[in-house]
């Protein structure tokens, strides 16, 4: 772990980079240092990797200062990633990939070979090799980069706003392809940007730093959309909040309704039976969706595809959040999000209101999980709220996140509403709630639903649902009534 | 008559092309001085420049440097220094020199400092040491800089040791120098021709020399 | 320094007097050389493919030696002058046009279409807003041309006493007189500090938009 303990940048002429800066950085996860220019994150970010000496106070790694060993050793021990990616013009990639290795004195066909394989990691072509960096776009020299940081397989990676310099569409790319590598080699990363949308997608835990060097907060990044500390850290959030905390909120609990869904070549029966329905939506015959339409406007056998409205865009219960669903809802012209299977199938629709009450829900669950956890302050424990019934709390729904990462390898829970976050180092036991057996479990996720009772939170019921994903096979646990979320540990 | 008459005349007669006052002679004379100036400037301009060059210091002190280095007549200071010393290869070297040195030094401080920052700050952040960040990060990339700083000097070396027959030395500029006392126009227009083919084999030299020593990396993306 | 000032009859001048032939015969050709380089350099950034075969041809130019260059001349116009200043402008069209070209085309684009869309004619647009921006990157030009071409007018005198100040070199060693050397050296180098001085300050009041630091290359 890396603890910075009071440290102090102040340079001769007076200015003050960083003020007195404490902050426990976290083992195999990212760590995102965020805040306005002059706040001082990226001067802090150097010192970790000593670019930087500090005036006052320390760095510790894994509970050794860092000045106790040679400058380079250190250097050599992190991954270090900038903007630009500052690759040497004068090198083929592959070259540019093996600098650390060769550094560190292996020979030069095994730096090589180590180079090769992390082009790969990163998603580069083996034929980019022998090229020069100035053949290469900025996302690819980027990818470079951060494959010359892996090279020799340092326990800590340093990026300094390394995804400023490309554009939106590449640099979701790139953020989305960082998360993959992490989920792979879970590196503790430190991660500075400016950005604070980068910083809550990519961050496990987000510090916020205001002008002058000051830490202004440092959570989790849904704690910090729910209970900003202070006005400066609100601001610097920007607008939609609220929308965006609906990120970490799981959809996988929405009550779906399958009753609105019928196929292409349903026959008149049964177009008959749902003409109730203000609207239905037709799938093709393997049950993809096609779109909306009035029961009265479909006549069996003859539905003209045309005619049908767009069902907007899909979510994935289980896999998407709230956002996704509530932004299908929104899109689809009914008011009704399509619910759907990793292979597209529907597999239910939700209204515009279920979807708010389960918002409502996972709100007060969130609130009163914060409670809890000033109280009682004990990590890897997922927020548990059948019996209690603390103040907001209107019902005892509950949501409790567990994944299994990396074959239980490193586990981590997490709890809805970000307040209290479980993480676990060993085996598979350590996911909450997962309906999946041992360490086989690729991911097992339990997240609570809305609840079984429409219309309102105050019945007490609460929905597990467990899901292994391993394979595609999703074992649903199906929602228990009553079930504490603890015993599912 | 016309250059071109003159300079078939002195290139057709034999005997321009052997003895002490022959054609081979004197250019491996020229040659020979020029190297040896270029050398001791190259000693002298290069280690300062890249040094000052990668802390980035001394630019006003250079800057000083490089002016009064063009400002110093190269023929004065040639004609001071054999007053001063009398005959021989030093009053000569040290104009050479000493006017060969600010290019080099000038241009290899501006090429190393001009190096674009990133790559520098990865290499250290990566655990470079200081040396090999200037050697194998800083240099590779300052390098055609730094070459046409040497072929500056180089240009500048096989002039000024053309100009230094006046003072008795050898070379071709013997040629160009006797021939005008002489009143031998065609021996001067063959000195002429031979020491301006000599800067342009200097200039093919060091064109040859960036094509084989600079990355094609560094070649194409500048 | 006996006799520092004291000039042999045969330099047919006074010091001031032979200064004064120095400047003209270094500073003349730095001017022909500027108001042929303007069109060329402009030729260049209009076509960009003449830049190149243009750079080539001055690059080997330029290598010609200056005695060399004198001598092919003095065919053409005896030992004059002109035989010293031509060779000069040339060295001197070598150094500015690069600078104007690399100045020119310096001009952010957004200012050159600004200044189109508000109207400007290529001619009003080339004087009054390429130039002045080009400016620092042309006076740069000109410091380089003007102290070298100061610097290597002592070598005409080789060719019929045709080296002003450098002149002086050649009563030294006739009459053994060190002092005139290094009169003639410290006069030269200082006329050409003094010239580049000049075209410093030249540039602070033409372009007063400059941030000051950084002012000497």
């Amino acid at each position: 772990m890396i603890r910075i303990e009071s440290v102090t940048k102040r340079y001769p002429d007076g200015t003050v980079a960083v003020d007195r800066l404490s902050l426990e950085i976290p083992d195999r996860a990212i760590t995102v240092l965020v805040g306005p220019s002059g706040c001082g994150k990226t001067t802090t970010l150097r010192m970790i990797n000593r670019m930087v000496e500090p005036t006052e106070g320390s760095i510790l790694l894994d509970g050794t200062d860092i000045r106790q060993q040679p400058v380079n050793t250190l250097r050599r021990s992190m991954g270090y990633v900038i903007q630009n990616a500052g690759l040497f013009q004068h090198r083929t990639i592959l070259d540019n990939i093996a600098t650390v290795p060769r550094l560190l004195g292996w020979s030069k066909q095994k730096s090589r070979a180590k180079a090769a394989e992390l082009m790969e990691r990163v998603g580069l072509d083996a034929a980019l090799a022998k090229r020069y960096p100035y053949q290469l776009s900025g996302g690819q020299q980027q990818r470079v980069g951060v494959a010359r940081a892996l090279a020799a397989d340092p326990p800590v990676l340093l990026m300094d706003e390394p995804f400023s310099a490309v554009d939106p569409v590449v640099r979701k790319g790139l953020q989305d392809e960082l998360l993959r590598i992490q989920d792979e080699l879970g590196k503790t990363i430190v991660f500075v940007t400016h950005d604070i949308d980068e910083a809550i997608k990519l961050g496990t835990m987000v510090a916020v730093l205001r002008t002058g060097g000051r830490l202004a907060q440092f959570a989790p990044p849904a704690e910090l959309l729910s209970a900003p500390a202070d006005s400066f850290v609100e601001d610097f959030l920007g607008a939609d909040r609220g929308i965006r905390r609906l990120s970490f909120f799981p959809s996988a609990g929405l009550e779906l309704q399958t009753a609105p869904i019928v196929a292409i070549d349903a026959d008149a029966g049964l177009l008959a039976s749902r003409a109730d329905a203000p609207y239905l939506l037709v799938t093709d015959p393997d049950g993809r969706p096609l779109g909306w339409s009035e029961p009265d406007r479909l006549t069996a056998g003859a539905v003209d595809r045309a005619q049908l409205l767009d069902h907007g865009r899909p979510f994935v219960p289980g896999k998407d959040s709230l956002r996704t669903a509530l932004d299908g809802a929104v899109l689809s012209p009914t008011g009704w999000a399509v619910a759907m299977d990793d292979e597209g199938h529907a597999v239910g629709v939700v209204s515009q209101q279920t979807i708010a009450e389960a918002i409502r829900a996972a709100h007060s669950r969130a609130a009163r999980g914060r409670a809890e956890d000033a109280g009682d302050a004990e990590r890897g424990q997922a927020a548990d709220g059948t019996d209690a019934e603390p103040a907001g709390a209107e019902g005892g729904t509950e949501a409790a996140q567990g994944r299994a990462e990396d074959g239980g390898d490193a586990a981590q829970g997490r709890a809805d509403g970000g307040a209290a976050q479980g993480r676990a180092e060993d085996g598979g036991g350590a996911a909450q709630g997962r309906a999946e057996d041992g360490a086989e479990a690729e991911r097992g996720q339990v997240a609570d639903g809305a609840d079984a009772e429409p219309g309102g939170a105050e019945g007490g019921t609460e929905a597990a649902q467990g899901r292994g994903a391993d394979g595609g096979d999703a074992a649903q646990g199906g929602s228990v009534d009553g079930v504490d979320l603890k015993a599912a540990q | 008559m016309n250059v071109l008459n003159f300079a078939h005349a002195f290139f057709s007669d034999s005997a321009h092309w052997h003895g002490y006052d022959g054609i081979p002679t004197r250019l491996a004379e020229h040659v020979r001085y020029s190297l040896e100036a270029l050398l001791f400037a190259a000693l002298i301009g290069l280690p300062v420049g890249l040094v000052t060059g990668h802390y980035g210091r001394g630019g006003n002190a250079l800057a000083l440097i490089a002016t009064a280095g063009r400002a110093l007549p190269s023929f004065g200071l040639l004609v001071l220094m054999f007053i001063w010393i009398g005959f021989g290869l030093l009053p000569v070297m040290i104009p050479l020199v000493v006017l060969a040195v600010p290019p080099i030094l000038v241009t290899t401080y501006e090429a190393v400092r001009s190096v674009d920052p990133s790559p520098v700050d990865a290499a250290r952040g990566m655990g470079m040491p200081e040396a090999r960040v200037l050697f194998q990060v800083e240099l590779p990339v300052a390098l055609p800089l730094i070459l046409s700083g040497l072929r500056t000097a180089a240009i500048q070396i096989v002039s000024t040791a053309t100009i230094a027959a006046y003072v008795s030395l050898g070379g071709l500029g013997r040629y160009i120098i006797d021939g005008l006392y002489q009143r031998n126009y065609e021996k001067v227009v063959g000195g002429a021709t031979l020491v301006a083919g000599l800067a342009l084999t200097t200039l093919v030299v060091f064109w040859a020399a960036s094509r084989i020593t600079v990355s094609p990396g560094v070649r194409r993306s500048s | 320094m006996n006799g520092f000032f004291d000039l042999p009859s045969d330099l047919q001048h006074s010091y001031l007097g032979l200064v004064g032939l120095h400047a003209r015969e270094g500073l003349l050709p730095v001017l022909v050389a500027l108001l042929v380089a303007l069109p060329v350099a402009q030729l260049c950034v209009r076509f960009r493919w003449v830049y190149p075969p243009v750079l080539g041809v001055t690059t080997v130019l330029y290598s010609i030696p200056s005695l060399a260059f004198f001598v092919v001349l003095i065919d053409y116009f005896g030992q004059s002058e002109t035989t010293v200043m031509i060779p000069l402008a040339v060295y001197s069209l070598v150094v500015l046009v690069p600078g104007i070209v690399d100045g020119v085309r310096s001009v952010p684009q957004e200012t050159l279409a600004a200044a189109q869309a508000m109207g400007f004619g290529p001619v009003r647009r080339y004087l009054q807003v390429q130039l002045p921006i080009a400016a620092p990157a042309i006076i740069a030009g000109l410091r380089v041309a003007v102290v070298s071409s100061l610097s290597l007018v002592s070598v005409g005198m080789l060719i019929g006493n045709q080296g002003a100040l450098g002149n002086m070199l050649n009563d030294a060693t006739t009459y053994h007189r060190p002092a005139l050397a290094v009169n003639s050296v410290l006069t030269t180098a200082l006329l050409g500090i003094l010239a580049d001085a000049l075209l410093v300050l030249v540039r602070r009041l033409l372009t007063p938009w400059m941030p000051r630091k950084g002012a000497t290359r």
